[in-house]
């Protein structure tokens, strides 16, 4: 082991350990010395939805927050809240244009790597009148994430976004997972996808039909892809 | 054997439901499964119809077979897998928000009514009808509904991700 996550301190927290790794294992390295492997680190994205709503809209927002009895987006705001943000907020904070420096906190959502588009929609907030910061974790095809997310205080401030992978097939895949599917609570179905085989153009194939015959009469020969973290099972 | 998270699953079933012999690659990161389909290095991948639909439509790759029982609205001439002769494909997956053990109900009601306002407005409808993803249906939206589907996966990818005995 010879990199581990922490504080600019040098404390090993698991408040450092952004990416939920075991023993907060940020690289290791052989006993040659001579192969490193490094912990990926997380690509962060953030979207506000208060850029263009309303005072009232915000202020709405905000009284639904249930907030300390703030009751206008102006006051909120005149009373400088900034210095409550969190940690993620405060490292945003120079990616954002329109910083809202009146939330204290922002609901964070969790979701496997790779699965961004059909998401990024669903992160502009406007439903609960809170901005909404997506972190991109990647990582055991999603599994890092969940793992975050499981570890988080159970306040409804972070939620995570998980599939049929990362919360069903997971179990088998990553016997020691460190979390079992009584780890979360669901909130609700968001979208179902659907998955479509397709070939590249000059195969010699252009139906099922046709395909299963090539495949029959060229067993072994067919390379099929298919996206997401892979390991070898046997 | 290779095994991914996400897709291999799914490929596993396509393949077992034609009975054919075929070698799966891994495809480690985001998108190269699709991008060496389109680049002729591999036969074909197995994806979301989020991911591929619109190559589909660009010509760089050939449709085979969408694994659900419904034609996209986005692809009309891609066949459903019953419509190609493999009714056992079905592979329609699905996303849900969790949030950890210990959340108060009273959070996720809320968080289960804002859900549900965004997947029914116009704007995520078009959204994910570009996408050609699927948002829940009406009587699909119950917190009890994911647990349904977690349950039943669970068990589902255990089966078919066993080691073999």
């Amino acid at each position: 082991m010879l990199y581990r996550y922490c504080s600019a301190e040098g404390v090993v927290d698991e408040h450092s350990n952004i990416n939920g790794a075991a023993q907060s294992i940020a690289g290791v390295v052989n006993a040659g010395g001579n192969v490193l492997g490094m912990m990926p680190i997380r690509k962060t994205m953030s979207k506000t939805s208060w850029a263009a709503p309303t005072a009232a809209a915000c202020s709405q927002a905000w009284c639904a927050s249930g907030t300390r009895g703030v009751n206008s987006f102006h006051e909120a705001a005149a009373r400088g809240r900034c210095g409550v943000h969190i940690r993620c907020h405060r490292r945003l904070r120079a990616g954002f244009s329109k910083t809202p420096r009146h939330l204290d906190r922002a609901v964070r959502g969790r979701r496997q790597f790779g699965r961004d588009r059909a998401y990024r929609r669903r992160a502009d907030g406007t439903a609960l009148g809170q901005t909404i910061v997506i972190e991109n974790i990647g990582g055991a095809g999603g599994s890092t994430a969940l793992t975050r997310a499981a570890r988080a205080e159970p306040d409804g401030y972070t939620i995570a976004i998980g599939n049929a992978g990362t919360n069903a097939a997971a179990y088998t895949i990553y016997p020691m997972l460190p979390f079992k599917p009584d780890a979360f609570v669901p909130i609700a179905v968001v979208a179902k996808d659907i998955r479509i085989v397709a070939l590249r153009k000059d195969f010699p194939a252009g139906t099922v039909r046709e395909f299963i015959a090539y495949a029959k009469s060229n067993p072994g020969k067919i390379n099929l892809g298919h996206a997401g973290v892979a390991l070898r099972i046997s | 054997m290779p095994a991914s998270l996400f897709e291999f699953p799914d490929l596993q079933e396509f393949v077992q439901a034609a009975g054919i012999d075929v070698t799966l690659v891994d495809i480690v990161v985001l998108a190269p499964a699709l991008t060496d389909t389109i680049g002729g290095q591999i036969d074909g991948v197995c994806d979301a119809a989020a991911s591929v639909s619109q190559s589909i439509g660009d010509r760089l790759v050939k449709g085979l077979v969408v694994g659900s029982t419904v034609r996209l609205a986005t692809l009309p001439d891609l066949p459903t897998s019953a419509e190609a002769g493999l009714p056992e494909f079905e592979a329609q997956g699905w996303n849900g928000l969790f949030a950890p053990k210990g959340t108060p109900p009273e959070i996720i009601a809320k968080l289960n009514t804002a859900a549900r306002t965004a997947v029914e407005s116009d704007a995520v409808k078009k959204r994910f009808a570009d996408l050609s993803t699927v948002a829940p249906e009406a009587n699909e939206h119950a917190p009890e509904i994911l647990q349904q589907l977690v349950t039943r996966d669970v068990e589902k990818y255990r089966k078919l991700l066993a080691p073999p005995q």
